[in-house]
């Protein structure tokens, strides 16, 4: 990708648009210092649809840059990461489960959407509250749910109707992903489906577990024995849920 | 429109190297990580307002003090509930707020704000050619660099153009404010639609622009922007190194944390 300009350029605009969208509505902080109200939860999932990877750059440069503006700290690693993925996955996923035009037409292709939507949502938060209850900022509890539905349901009301806008004109100029990289995004055959199955699980089971850890419903034996329970849950929530982390990253490399 | 925090001044920690500023920065952020109790984190707090004062960045403090203050109560708030701890001082909605939480909840909400500041120190003093520098220097390939400079500059481009956009529908009589959540949400189709539509011609262009001046020729790149270490880098870096080793040494001997 980093040797074709045009791929580096719509990078480039990915991230300032994601950034340009995000910091004006810094000012409606719905955990303050670590997310707020985001309109712009929409782009990543059109840019992806439409730029592929150049999207997952841009969308964790544009989350760093708008970390910029206030609220950067070593937390920001993680958003780099849950956004990158969060770019990443709706092309990745999109193209293993339909040869389809992203654009929602039928009730197949909304649900397709709906699911893609759901799914990047789902790691994304997943991620990122993995990442700040391990450094023990706060809890994956509070933190994933909120940021899985502030994703989920910005991108679900915005992403179809500015992929019926943008999509046939991205297409129009040249600029689409498979005209740029010429097919080399994507992996083939079955490891594809074999990917979708470990992201889903990974992510949604992820998500469920802990959930299950920081409330403290399961506790780790192996944390406890270890002596290394804190009250954050750092240890619980980092270590416990290490599979599911791994089998996010098994699957985004299959797919 | 000034969106960014860089402050203009001629002080010393703004003439430290890049690859200085992004070392300390990384030190800065592990030092409050390391201990949590508020009494232990309380010198970091003075030393940040020495740099802040030294720098001149402390005029950002204003534009920035309410979210100051809406975080150290937001975290302070929310691990007073979540923190178990012994003693109880009083119960709230079937929560049970113990001492251990409280002192917890601001140590953690001291914590967030020393990191919050020393995010804010760096991005006052540091230009972004510094920090793509500062990075490149550190191992960033320079594609990467450019590509993150590039889009650092189309930000307020692009705020700009969204701002234009905002004013012109409000003038054929479109209000943001009015309707449900998921009323106005849409509304938001109508700036960013023509915003994407503006990056999108642009996007070519630039991409055209790039190659015509040998971007991507393979040649080895040269950068206008000069640096040199002084002997006030070697200080930075000590006085980073410093905290990160005092606070182990304390975390060590099982103070400076909570419970």
């Amino acid at each position: 990708m980093w040797g074709n300009t045009r791929m580096v350029v719509l990078t480039a605009i990915c991230a300032s648009l994601y950034a340009a969208i995000l910091i004006p509505f810094k000012v409606i902080p719905l955990i303050p210092g670590v997310t707020e109200f985001r309109p712009a939860n929409a782009v990543p999932i059109v840019c992806s649809l439409m730029f592929g990877p150049a999207a997952a750059w841009g969308s964790g440069f544009g989350n760093f840059i708008g970390d910029f503006f206030g609220g950067m700290g070593p937390g920001s690693l993680f958003g780099f990461l849950g956004n990158f993925f969060y770019g990443l996955i709706p092309y990745k996923l999109w193209g293993a489960l339909s040869s389809r035009e992203p654009v929602p037409r039928g009730p197949l292709s909304w649900l397709l959407l709906a699911y893609v939507i759901l799914l990047s949502s789902t790691v994304c938060g997943v991620t990122i509250g993995w990442g700040l209850n391990l450094l023990g900022f706060l809890p994956f509890s509070v933190l994933a749910s909120i940021i899985v539905t502030n994703n989920s349901v910005v991108a679900l009301v915005l992403s179809p109707l500015l992929l019926r806008a943008l999509y046939p004109r991205v297409k129009g100029s040249g600029l689409h992903y498979t005209d740029l990289l010429e097919g080399r995004a994507l992996s083939a055959g079955r490891a594809r489906l074999w990917g979708v199955l470990l992201l889903s699980l990974g992510a949604f089971g992820g998500l469920a577990w802990g959930e299950l850890i920081s409330l403290g419903t399961v506790k780790l034996r192996l944390i406890q024995e270890l002596g290394m329970t804190t009250a954050t849950g750092a240890f619980d929530v980092g270590l416990g849920m290490l599979p599911a982390i791994a089998l996010i990253v098994l699957g985004l490399a299959l797919l | 429109m000034a969106i960014y925090l860089y402050l203009d001044r001629e002080s010393p920690i703004h003439r430290l190297h890049p690859v200085t500023k992004v070392s300390s920065l990384v030190l800065l952020f592990i030092a409050p990580m390391l201990v949590i109790h508020p009494v232990v984190l309380f010198p970091f707090l003075l030393f940040l307002l020495g740099v802040g004062v030294t720098s001149g960045c402390l005029t950002n403090l204003r534009r920035v003090w309410p979210f100051m203050v809406t975080l150290f109560t937001f975290t302070f708030l929310i691990w007073c509930f979540f923190y178990g701890g012994q003693r109880e001082v009083f119960r709230l909605a079937g929560l049970r707020i113990t001492q251990e939480s409280m002192l917890f909840g601001l140590g953690m909400a001291l914590r967030l704000v020393l990191l919050f500041f020393v995010g804010l120190v760096f991005l006052s003093t540091t230009r972004i050619e510094e920090l793509t520098a500062g990075l490149q220097r550190l191992g960033l390939p320079y594609i990467v660099g450019f590509t993150l400079s590039l889009a650092f500059r189309l930000v307020p481009v692009f705020m700009d153009s969204a701002l234009v956009i905002v004013q012109a529908q409000r003038s054929r009589g479109l209000d943001f404010g009015r309707g449900g959540p998921l009323q106005r949400l849409r509304k938001y189709l109508t700036v960013i639609i023509p915003v994407f539509m503006t990056a999108l011609r642009k996007a070519d262009g630039m991409a055209v622009a790039l190659e015509a001046r040998g971007f991507r020729a393979g040649q080895e790149r040269t950068s206008c922007f000069r640096y040199s270490f002084s002997r006030l880098d070697g200080l930075a870096l000590v006085a980073a190194v410093s905290f990160n080793v005092l606070y182990l040494m304390l975390r060590h001997w099982g103070m400076g944390l909570v419970g």
